[in-house]
Formats: C-alpha cells, sequence, structure tokens
C-alpha cells in the first residue's frame, strides 16, 4: 500500500471517527429525541415549531402533509420531560389545554403507549412526527431535533 | 352546571345515555386509554362528558341528578369539510327531595354544530351553530374542566351564550400569541334552548381578541352586539377576562358591563346591566385544590345587585376528572343562585 493510500484511509477512518463522535455526542446528550417520518421535506425543527406542533398551531409540513403528532400517555415519564422541555410546564398543563381545544373542534394527538410502538408509528405513517427516550434504536426515521438541546461548545 | 332548568319529558336520555356508556366501556378497553382521551374512528373524534350533581339549598328541596351528559364528535377530513357536533341531555334524571325519582325535567340540547373551512392553518370560517366567544368560562364550560360547580352569573347573563351563524378566526402561529375572532348570526338561534333563566338574541355582531402567554395564561376581551328576543332591547357589551398562574394559585376573572336601550325602559330598573367575579384556585396537596370565588353582579331587571361568594374543595386526579365540594353564600337578588351546600362529580371521556 502506497503513503498516499495510507494518508487518504488514515484521513477517512479520521472524518468517520469524528462523525461518529458527535453522533455518540449527541445521542449522549439528548434525553429526549424528536423523530419523523423519512418522507417528510423538514430536516431539523426549532422548539418553538415544535411547541406549535403539539398545540395544533402548525398542522401541515412545507410540503403540504399533514402532520401527525403522536403523544405518549398521559402518565408517562417521557411526556412529563417533553412537556417541561417543550413548553415548561407540567404534562398535566397540556393535558388541560387538549381538553379545552377539543371544545374547539380539534383532534388531540394520536398516543402511543411505548418507545418502540412510537417508532413503528412513525415509520409507517406519513407526516408522522413522535418523541422517544435516548437509547431507541433509530431506524427508518428522521432525528429532527435533540432535546435539551446542546449548549454550544 | 346549575343555572337553569326547564321541564319537558323526552325519551331521548335513554339512547344518548346508552351511546354515552357504549364510547365510555369502548374507551376503557382501548390500549393506553385515559379519561379525556375519546375515541378515534377513522377522521372523526368522539368524545363527552358526564355531571352528576347534588345539592343541598338552606331553602328549598334537596336534590340528586345526572345534570349534564354530553357527546361530541368531531370530524377532519381536508381543509373544507371539518364537522363538529355536541348534543347534551340536561336534567337527564334527579332525585328531589319530596318528589322522589324524576325524569320529567330533562330537555336535549344543541350545543354546537358547525363546519370549519381552514384557509389557512391559522385562518379559520365557521359556520353554524357554536358558543359565543365571550370570555373563556363560555367557550369551555364543561364540568369537569372548570373549578365550580356553581357558574359564575358574569359568564354568561348579559350576552348571547350561543351564535347561530358564522364566525372568522385568525390564530396566532406561535406561543405567545394574539388570536382574534368576529362573528355574527343574522337571524335567531338556531334550535334554541328550552326557555330558562337566559334571554334569546337576534341580529348578534361580536368580536374576541385574547392574548395567550403560554399554555394556561391569557387576557381577553370582547365586545358584542344583539337584540334581545323578549323586549326589542338592543345593548352593547364589554367584557374583559383572563386566567394567570402564579405557583401553585391560579387566578382567574371575568367582568362584563352592557349598556341597554330601546325596549320599554319602564320594564327594566337599571340600564346598564354590569358584574364580575375573582376565582382564586390554590392546589395545597397532590391533586387537592381549594377554591374561592367572589362575584357580583347588577341584572337590569333587579333593583337589588347580586352578590355572593363561594369556597369549596376539588379532587381533580387527572384534568378529565373532577370532584367538587362547595358552599354558596348569596345575598340580594337571585338569579337562580342559592345559598348552599353543592356537590358534583364530573367525568370527561
Amino acid at each position: 500500500m502506497s503513503s498516499a493510500s495510507r494518508i487518504y484511509i488514515a484521513r477517512f477512518m479520521l472524518l468517520a471517527a469524528i462523525v461518529l463522535g458527535m453522533t455518540w455526542g449527541n445521542e449522549l446528550n439528548a434525553d429526549v429525541l424528536v423523530i419523523a417520518n423519512p418522507g417528510i421535506s423538514v430536516e431539523q425543527l426549532t422548539v418553538e415549531q415544535l411547541s406549535a406542533i403539539y398545540l395544533a398551531k402548525m398542522k401541515t409540513w412545507p410540503d403540504g402533509k399533514k402532520i401527525i403528532p403522536v403523544n405518549r400517555e398521559a402518565n408517562s415519564e417521557i411526556r412529563a420531560e417533553f412537556s417541561g422541555m417543550v413548553f415548561k410546564e407540567p404534562p398535566e398543563a397540556l393535558a388541560d389545554y387538549w381538553a379545552k381545544l377539543k371544545f374547539k373542534g380539534e383532534k388531540p394527538p394520536l398516543i402511543q403507549e411505548s418507545d418502540n410502538s412510537a417508532l413503528l408509528f412513525v415509520q409507517r405513517i406519513p407526516g408522522a412526527i413522535a418523541y422517544v427516550g435516548k437509547g431507541t434504536p433509530l431506524n427508518g426515521v428522521k432525528v429532527l431535533l435533540s432535546l435539551p438541546l446542546k449548549q454550544p461548545q | 352546571m346549575k343555572i337553569h332548568g326547564s321541564p319537558g319529558s323526552k325519551g331521548y336520555f335513554r339512547l344518548l345515555t346508552a351511546i354515552s356508556m357504549a364510547c365510555m366501556v369502548f374507551c376503557r378497553s382501548a390500549q393506553a386509554y385515559d379519561f379525556g382521551d375519546g375515541y378515534d374512528l377513522g377522521n372523526f373524534h368522539f368524545s363527552g362528558y358526564s355531571n352528576i350533581e347534588l345539592e343541598f339549598p338552606h331553602h328549598g328541596n334537596d336534590a340528586l341528578s345526572l345534570d349534564e351528559l354530553s357527546l361530541f364528535a368531531a370530524g377532519k377530513f381536508n381543509r373544507y369539510f371539518n364537522p363538529f357536533l355536541e348534543v347534551e341531555v340536561t336534567k337527564a334524571a334527579a332525585w328531589e327531595g319530596g318528589r322522589g325519582l324524576q325524569f320529567d325535567q330533562s330537555h336535549l340540547e344543541l350545543e354546537w354544530l358547525y363546519n370549519d373551512f381552514e384557509f389557512t392553518e391559522n385562518d379559520t370560517l365557521r359556520i353554524g351553530k357554536m358558543l359565543t366567544p365571550v370570555g373563556e368560562w363560555n367557550r369551555i364550560h364543561a364540568e369537569p374542566l372548570v373549578w365550580t360547580t356553581i357558574r359564575p352569573v358574569s359568564t354568561y347573563y348579559s350576552f348571547s351564550e350561543f351564535t347561530s351563524g358564522l364566525s372568522y378566526r385568525r390564530q396566532s402561529a406561535s406561543t405567545p400569541g394574539l388570536n382574534w375572532e368576529i362573528y355574527t348570526q343574522p337571524g335567531g338561534e338556531l334550535l334554541r334552548k328550552p326557555d330558562g333563566l337566559q334571554k334569546n338574541y337576534h341580529d348578534v355582531v361580536g368580536v374576541n381578541v385574547d392574548y395567550s402567554l403560554n399554555l394556561s395564561e391569557k387576557f381577553g376581551i370582547s365586545g358584542q352586539y344583539a337584540k334581545v328576543d323578549e323586549t326589542g332591547e338592543e345593548q352593547r357589551l364589554l367584557s374583559i377576562d383572563g386566567q394567570f398562574p402564579w405557583k401553585q394559585l391560579k387566578l382567574e376573572f371575568q367582568a362584563t358591563a352592557a349598556n341597554i336601550s330601546g325596549g320599554r325602559p319602564s320594564m327594566r330598573a337599571h340600564d346598564n346591566e354590569w358584574g364580575g367575579y375573582l376565582q382564586l384556585v390554590h392546589n395545597f396537596y397532590g391533586h387537592w385544590n381549594v377554591v374561592g370565588r367572589a362575584e357580583y353582579f347588577q341584572a337590569r331587571e333587579y333593583q337589588e345587585s347580586n352578590r355572593n361568594a363561594l369556597i369549596g374543595l376539588v379532587y381533580r386526579p387527572s384534568p378529565a376528572v373532577a370532584y367538587k365540594f362547595q358552599y354558596l353564600s348569596n345575598h340580594g337578588a337571585k338569579l337562580d343562585m342559592a345559598s348552599g351546600f353543592y356537590g358534583s362529580i364530573a367525568l370527561l371521556f
């Protein structure tokens, strides 16, 4: 193997290590990952956009596809974390908000009762978005946001 | 919710009860169901609520009643077809001291029947019958979602509770944000309630603006012009309302003022009808809350004002379930209020 090839391979491995390290770091630092069906035309979301989706203020993706938000069961730990990170309020406040919104004609987010069922739902349903805990294998979905957000180094 | 009552024997109670019970059983069997989740069937979402109420007034008969049984269906199809229907049986069954079990006070009410045209994500044209956006209480008012068994007079007495016509709502794309709505009812009310304490209105036009700071903090202002069917009066109303949580406290208020003209001035005691309430809820332990409220209301028909104060306990194990036990002290004009103890169990399903 020539020295040029060795340098090329070494550079490639270094780059791969950096990319893997960044990805690994993201997953380690995120308590909650916001995932979406890979068919949507968005690559990332802000917390404000995520809040708008879960408050029924943003209902379609930029390509016109209907957003189908998925929530976790009311007493789950991850729902409490999600509610605190996104809305800065306890999960009861969001439940209360939705109970009232139902009387204004809005349909509340669907409930999935585990990370795996939320993941499967998002993999299969176009336009779906959900949140899962760290450590969930993220196959066939897009990660749009990691919560809490990594602080700039 | 104790605000009025009117007799009229009907058999639809059994039908609505059966549907509601089936919905509750169906919902309970569904995976990961919690009260208030409702049930999704295709493009429709079904839900409802029930309220069992106990009354122990100082003067009058004690009573236990299935006060409200409501069922609603919300359809989401596309931008132009999003129907919503809510029907409610009030006083479906009641046991009254000295009279025994009663079924003759029940009546069916059409609360909502409309279709939404969503021009954009934030612009909605609504056509049909809807609850009028004057204050948050009138728009929501389902027993599991409010803190007291007795509704404040200021939240319904001076304006048209329902609008049968059209409204245009502009909703803020984010929170905090400003939302506004204009509405009109060109004629009378569609399938109006049986006669009770509330007046009937026609030629209604109004506007509501509210500013939401977050999920539970908001401030609203409403204006409404309407003509009263029964008296021929014209009225112009202004209302403000707000909800402000602070730590374990929740402050809530609404104040209304209406100027009345026309009709027969000699038939009313005042040309201005006004009042307001201030309510404080304190979460003192787990799901236990103490609620206190004071209200003053000067109705157009009475020389004397209505002054009432309420204190009570509310146990809310979830936002969809509420157990209430409260004491109301009423002075001056009655306005369908009576001093005494009141309790209720309300459930959103």
